[in-house]
């Protein structure tokens, strides 16, 4: 029982994180195709890092973030190389500071948009035989966009959790909650 | 002295009673115009109808322009509704008739042109901006394979990246990973167009005694079996002849805006297809071909 709404509350996950990228890269695209759109699979990636056990929570960020890249070009293991130091540094920050609030979620998006532009960059550089350009009015707007929209988003996959009734994978410890 | 008893006062006032109607007929008989006992009331009969017509006059007017207003405004809703609808239908027919004019001239190229191609729509673009990659509504259940060329009417745009069952990624000519062959419409030079992440490519190892200038247009040189060739491919924007350097620095904007991008053609077989303008001749005397 535990195993079926653990994974009901995966696939649903993945569902929402598919949900969202084929919004981010359709229907942005469609209707706003020359701004650059918010990081939305990122507030799915930042929720579970804040809201999961470490290091479990790790294997979860892979799978979104497979599941993600199948909307882009980008290289399975350039992703996840980035993700890796990404949820390293965000497990890091929220050791040593944590605040059980939406404002966090908010500032942690936006610091965590940053964070990934800019872990991008880095290993882009350092793996790519091309690596990426500076592309400072895309990623600003990805950065400022990100946090906007990821308010609402906090709420769904809230609300998704509770229609799972998946209280048995939250954090154990109350340093943890995410309420 | 009272003989019959009688109140006199009541008798007067009975009798003069009785006079008043008949002094009053007698008067009308005598063609006068207005009745002289009823001159004090008109006068205030004349204030009071004034009055009312005045206020029935408001009334009915202030009544009737409220009544109006309201079917004004019911009638403003209706019109702002119906050119509402108007409105939309036309933007409709507007976007109709632009898509039916950009079909036509696809199909009429398809028409033209003797290379093998399937046509496809842009659905998405890449989830990450460092990857300048488009997604079609095609894969290989269409036919589509990795490596052909992305045309549309006005240029080239990519070649296939991957491609699923109904699902294909292009990767456009400004993606850092993208080289081209490419050839210099004018002086026929040739390079190799690469992308450079951004909005722009770059033309390299092109010769730096290569006369190059802004606006030249540069071709696919066909040389990749990919694209047909003198199929165009981008414009030079800005060209440095470093000292140092044995190539020119060429920046290229591609003639295609790609994220403006609707409908595209997938080369399947471009069956060497060759768009280089045939070059102009003069005419020149027949000779006689002997055959031996």
């Amino acid at each position: 029982m535990f195993i079926g709404r653990k994974l009901i509350y995966v696939f649903g996950l993945i569902l929402f994180i598919l949900f969202l990228s084929a919004f981010q890269t359709v229907f942005w695209y469609q209707m706003l195709g020359f701004l650059a759109p918010p990081l939305l699979w990122l507030c799915v990636i930042n929720y579970v890092i804040l809201a999961r056990r470490e290091p479990q929570s790790l294997l979860l960020v892979y799978i979104l973030a497979i599941a993600a890249s199948s909307l882009s070009s980008v290289g399975v293991g350039v992703f996840l190389t980035v993700l890796f130091f990404y949820y390293w540094i965000v497990i890091l920050f929220k050791d040593n500071f944590y605040i059980e609030s939406l404002s966090y979620f908010i500032l942690l998006n936006l610091g965590g948009a940053t964070l990934f532009h800019l872990l991008f960059f880095i290993t882009s550089r350092l793996i790519e035989s091309h690596p990426t350009q500076i592309l400072f009015f895309d990623r600003m707007t990805q950065i400022l966009l990100t946090p906007l929209f990821s308010i609402p988003l906090y709420w769904m996959i809230k609300k998704w959790e509770r229609i799972t009734k998946a209280p048995e994978i939250y954090m154990d410890s109350a340093r943890y909650e995410f309420e | 002295m009272n003989f019959l008893n009688l109140n006199w006062r009541k008798v007067a006032l009975v009798i003069l009673a009785g006079l008043l109607p008949l002094l009053s007929i007698n008067m009308e008989q005598k063609g006068k115009e207005t009745d002289w006992i009823k001159q004090p009331f008109q006068l205030l009969s004349g204030f009071a109808q004034d009055f009312f017509f005045g206020f029935t006059h408001g009334v009915r007017s202030t009544t009737a322009f409220y009544i109006h207003l309201i079917n004004i405004k019911k009638e403003n809703e209706d019109l702002r509704d119906l050119n509402g609808r108007l409105k939309t239908e036309i933007t409709l027919f507007r976007e109709l008739e632009i898509e039916n004019g950009r079909l036509r001239d696809l199909l009429q190229f398809k028409q033209k042109s003797k290379m093998e191609m399937v046509a496809a729509r842009v659905v998405g673009r890449d989830l990450v901006p460092d990857y300048n990659t488009l997604t079609l509504n095609k894969g290989l259940e269409q036919g589509l394979k990795k490596g052909q060329a992305v045309i549309t009417l006005k240029g080239a745009l990519g070649t296939i990246l991957d491609v699923d069952t109904n699902r294909a990624h292009v990767m456009l000519i400004t993606d850092r990973y993208s080289v081209v062959d490419g050839l210099v419409e004018r002086t026929r030079a040739q390079g190799y167009v690469e992308g450079n992440g951004g909005s722009t490519s770059s033309l390299k190892y092109t010769d730096r005694t290569s006369e190059l200038l802004k606006g030249d247009r540069i071709v696919t040189g066909g040389l990749d079996n990919v694209f047909p060739k003198g199929f165009p491919l981008a414009v030079v924007e800005k060209v440095e002849n470093k000292a140092y350097s044995v190539a020119l620095k060429i920046e290229l904007k591609p003639i295609v805006e790609p994220f403006e991008v609707e409908e595209v053609f997938v080369v399947v077989n471009s069956q060497g297809e060759d768009f280089t303008p045939a070059p102009v001749t003069t005419a020149l005397p027949a000779e006689k071909s002997e055959t031996p």
